[in-house]
This record gives structure tokens, sequence and C-alpha cells, in this order.
């Protein structure tokens, strides 16, 4: 590599081995690079005060004083970083999913006709399973009922939605 | 690992908290349990067995508690007792065949996470519902409704073994170390306690079901990803 020392200012030889002098303080260049900018540096005064500043630099940091955290510095950060009430966020949703059960409570004559609905939904389950293994017969299909159906498909779809927000976060959250 | 002398201590006091609220269910809701064994023999002729005597007592005065009535009969002590052992048996079983499953759940239960859990049990709980209705209406996929309701058993059985799993650690924290399948089953039996209290146990056991399938739900049975599907680019 072959180095220019600077006559009147700075040249580009000066820039080249500035920028190369942290590598080697860091003692980073290779040989022939290091002999090289030792080389400039023994004939270029401005390039040899800028190594003298890098070279002490890291002395100079280590002579540095840490300042003192502010007293109240790992309350604040514990506060910043502690997860925040989502209490709307987790049970928000919960609301119009409750208007839709009492929707669905309403329309089959209370809770009573909800239960009836269960009950007949196992009741039905069962004879499925008993009508593939020929124990039992089909059970009768469920006449259609549009508003019903309506009801629980938006119930179905808001319930994943919200487990799904719920997931998500749930991996906001930071791990213990 | 060395057991300190609290962990049998705990478990030996809690399993007798148990034996005595069973008692005392079987007392309270004697009325709502059958008489168990069909008469074989004609009513009059031959005393059928005393079979309502607690602990297997056969003579003796009957305990009677103010405001209860006489001590209840060894059918729902029984009822009540197996209950609850088939309630721990689950979940020890759940912790024993998903153990990294159960321990990445159980880390994620803290005391800032169980109202996220309980909102994902309420939620999870009206979805199996709607899914189910929405099943039986098809008519050709109603016999997947049982099996939905299967998974939805095992992930609260799951779940509450989380649960148990996470209050152990925390016992475990507080009375020294212990193997982590003693502490579940310490955490196990106390949650059985709790169901156990006449009257207004249940209510508890639901709340914990409820959380148990939102730790499930949310935390995927404890898969490392979560609900990520990152793991399907490859």
């Amino acid at each position: 590599m072959r180095l220019e020392a600077a006559a009147g200012g700075p040249g580009r030889g000066c820039a080249r081995v500035r920028s190369r002098l942290e590598l080697l303080v860091d003692d980073r260049l290779d040989a022939g690079a290091a002999a090289a900018v030792r080389g400039h540096l023994a004939a270029c005064p401005a390039c040899r005060a800028h190594h003298q500043e890098a070279a002490s630099l890291p002395s100079r940091l280590r002579a540095l004083r840490s300042p003192d955290p502010p007293p109240a510095l790992v309350g604040e950060v514990m506060r910043r970083v502690a997860p925040r009430g989502r209490a709307l966020e987790t049970w928000g949703l919960l609301v119009p999913e409750a208007v839709l059960v009492l929707v669905a409570a309403w329309y089959t004559s209370g809770t009573g006709g909800l239960v009836e609905i269960a009950r007949r939904m196992a009741s039905d389950a069962a004879r499925a399973l008993d009508w593939t293994t020929g124990a039992a017969d089909s059970p009768a299909p469920v006449p259609g009922d549009l508003f019903m159906l309506l009801v629980t498909l938006l119930l179905a779809a808001l319930t994943l939605w919200h487990l799904s927000l719920l997931a998500r976060q749930s991996q906001k959250r930071p791990a213990p | 690992m060395a057991v300190r002398w609290a962990w049998p201590l705990l478990i030996a006091a809690l399993v007798a908290a148990g034996l005595l609220l069973a008692w005392a269910d079987s007392t309270v809701l004697r009325g709502l349990f059958p008489y168990p064994f069909p008469d074989i023999r004609p009513r009059g002729r031959i005393r059928p067995p005393a079979v309502d005597l607690p602990l297997g007592a056969a003579a003796g005065p009957r305990l009677v508690f103010p405001g209860l009535g006489p001590t209840g009969g060894i059918y729902t002590f029984w009822w009540f007792l197996s209950a609850g052992a088939g309630i721990v048996l689950l979940v020890l079983a759940a912790l024993v065949s998903m153990p990294a499953r159960a321990r990445r759940a159980a880390e994620r239960v803290q005391p800032a996470t169980v109202s996220l859990f309980a909102a994902a049990g309420v939620a999870a709980v009206l979805l199996v519902f709607a899914v189910s209705e929405l099943l039986r209406a098809t008519f050709i996929l109603l016999s997947v409704v049982p099996f939905l309701w299967a998974v939805s058993l095992l992930a609260v059985v799951f779940g509450t073994g989380a649960l148990a799993l996470a209050l152990g650690h925390w016992l475990r924290t507080r009375l020294g170390a212990a193997p982590p399948l003693l502490a579940a089953l310490a955490a196990a039996v106390a949650l059985v306690d709790v169901a156990l209290v006449p009257v207004a146990g249940w209510i508890v056991l639901a709340a914990v079901a409820i959380v148990g399938l939102g730790v499930a739900v949310v935390t995927r049975l404890g898969s490392r990803g979560g609900w990520s599907l990152e793991e399907l680019d490859w």
C-alpha cells in the first residue's frame, strides 16, 4: 500500500491512514498494513496526533466515572415494562358474545331453551354414534332455523376472533 | 431429592380435609342422590341391607348436625370421594403424559395472566357451544360433536394440570424442594378440597376448569410456538 504523507494538509493518504487508526489501536490490522500505517505516522505529525488521541481513548473511557442512577430508575423501568391493564381488550369482546347468547336464550324461550338445545345436542350426538355402529336408527335432521344458525355462526366467528386476539396478547406479554 | 417433612404432612392434611368435606357433602346433598341398589327382594319380607350409614358403621346412633340433618349415606360419600380421586388422577395423568407441554403452559400462568386465561376460557366454552350447534345443524357432521367435546375435556384436564403444576411450583418456593409431581399432587388435592366444599365448591371447580381451558387454548396445549404458524415454513 502506498501512503503519502501530507505536505500542506491532510491528503488522501492521511484520510486512509486515519480511517485505519481504530483498527491499529485494536490490533486488528494485518502485519503489512500495520507497518504501512506506522510508517506514515512516523512521517506525519497530524496523523500521529490523531493516533495518540485514538490510542488513549480506551483508557480515558475507563477513567470516566459511571453516573449514579437516579433512585427511581429501577421502579420507573419496572413500571414501564410491567404488563398494562388490558381489561377492556381482554374482556371487552365478551359483551357482544354475551349479547348473542342472550339473544339465543330469548329466541329459545329462556335459559331452559338453551339447556334443552344442549340436551338434544347430546342426545342426537349419542344417537348418531349408535347409528354408526348399527345400534340405533339415524337421528332426525334438525329443522331448518335460519335465525339460530345465524346467531351461532356469528357467535362462533366472534369467539374465534376473540381467542385469536387473546393468543396474540398473550405472546406480547413478557416471558417469566 | 429429599422431601421435607412438610410435604407429607400437607398432603395428609389435605386428604383428611377432603374426606371430611366429602362426608359433609354426602350429608348435605344426600337427598339429590338416588338409592343406588335396586330392590331385588319384595319389600317387607326381608329387610334391605343398611348401606346408608357413614363409613360402614353398622350400628349405633346416627350423628345429626343441627341445621344439616343426619349424616349422609356411604354411597353419596363414596361418589364424592371417587369423583375427587378421579380429578386428581386425570390431572396427574395429563402431567405425566405431556410433561414438556405442561411445563411450558405452567410457566405462562402468572397472576397477571389469569384474567386473560379466564376470558379465553369463557370464549372457548361459547365457541364449543356454537360449533356444536352448527355441527348439529349440518346433520352430516353430527357425529363429530362427541369428539369435539372429548377434545374440549382433554383441554380442560390439560389446563387444570398446568394450573396444578404452577400452584405446585409456588408451593415449592414456600415449603422447600420436592418432586414436581408431588407438589402438583398437593395442589390438585387442594383443588379437589375446595371443589368439595358443600354447595359452593362446584363454582370454584367450574371456574378452575374454565381458566384451565383458557390456558390450554391460549398456549395451544403448551406448544413451543403457541399459535404462531412459523413452524409450517421451512
